[in-house]
């Protein structure tokens, strides 16, 4: 028996481009949520520069960044105990007993724990070693003091 | 079969407006292209993100003996030579560096001198403790630990001055 086969009249030919939009998507939305945690994880501070240094691959680690706040004059000097804007894991610290004691705690739930400095290069030190001193009390014996690699 | 059904493959030849009614939906093109580049954007944002290096400090036993805590560190070594490097700011607010055999000396000479060490094991045992005061730029304070690793010296402590009260 005798049976026509038609090509339908409204037949798609171009490519399907359905899964790759899927794809392209879930692949934007992984990179704003990443680029979203590492921002919140490392605010945006102008680091040292050094050739020197290692590149440290991830692990669990406490990331403090001291940076100086708004309107606080470029060249002052210390005049209190807690010049600088201190923050880690989206939490700002107010005294130096605040840091230790988030500090103290992230080591006390894993003493592999490592602490990472993140200060702007400007700061005068006396802002920095407060946070310094905060972390030795805390218990840590090493930190890592993160910088921007010369090339 | 006619002429121009033979012209165009057996099939029927449609005009414009029956080849428009074809093409039903979005026209997804644009969005793609826009798609794309976001990504790129992002891949190429978040290969920047991750570009940290970091300089390995000790914190120096003067920081932690403040501290409440009693932590065990392991015993030092006999062999180790511990030279401790303060950093100050001059009345024209360069960072000048006492130690070793400096005294008050531009920081780029102590960053060239250290820079220089001949490399050895009496080099890898030193152990160097920089204890910069309050006014001297952390940078410079980096650019001194910075100069003892590539002196190949591997201990060295980040120290404090006189605390703030």
């Amino acid at each position: 028996m005798f049976r026509r086969f038609r090509t339908p009249a409204h037949e798609f030919h171009g490519i399907n481009v359905t899964p790759m939009i899927d794809v392209v998507m879930c692949l934007i939305i992984f990179f704003l949520v990443v680029g979203n945690l590492a921002t919140t994880e490392r605010a945006k501070i102008r680091l040292p520069r050094s050739a020197e240094g290692e590149e440290i691959k991830a692990e669990d680690r406490i990331v403090i960044n001291v940076f100086r706040p708004t309107g606080a004059p470029a060249q002052s000097q210390p005049s209190q105990p807690w010049p600088a804007r201190v923050t880690s894991d989206d939490r700002e610290f107010s005294t130096a007993q605040d840091l230790e004691s988030f500090v103290r705690t992230r080591i006390a739930a894993n003493p592999e724990c490592a602490v990472e400095i993140r200060a702007d290069r400007f700061l005068p030190y006396g802002w920095v070693q407060p946070t310094i001193i905060a972390v030795a009390r805390a218990g840590a014996t090493t930190a890592r003091l993160a910088t921007e690699r010369a090339r | 079969m006619t002429r121009r059904a033979a012209h165009s493959g057996g099939f029927t030849r449609r005009d414009a407006l029956h080849t428009h009614s074809l093409h039903f939906g979005p026209n997804m093109t644009p969005m793609v292209d826009v798609v794309m580049v976001i990504l790129v954007f992002f891949m190429a944002s978040a290969a920047f993100i991750g570009s940290d290096w970091y300089l390995r400090a000790a914190l120096v036993p003067d920081a932690q003996k403040r501290a409440a805590t009693t932590t065990t560190t392991p015993a030092p070594d006999p062999l180790a030579q511990r030279i401790e490097i303060l950093l100050d700011v001059n009345e024209a607010g360069d960072t000048v560096v006492t130690g070793m055999d400096f005294q008050r000396a531009p920081l780029v000479d102590f960053l060239e001198r250290m820079r220089n060490l001949p490399k050895g094991d009496a080099t890898s045992k030193l152990q160097v403790v920089i204890r910069p005061a309050f006014a001297v730029p952390y940078e410079d304070a980096v650019k001194a630990h910075e100069a003892c690793r590539s002196g190949g010296i591997w201990k060295v402590g980040l120290g404090t001055r006189d605390e703030v009260k």
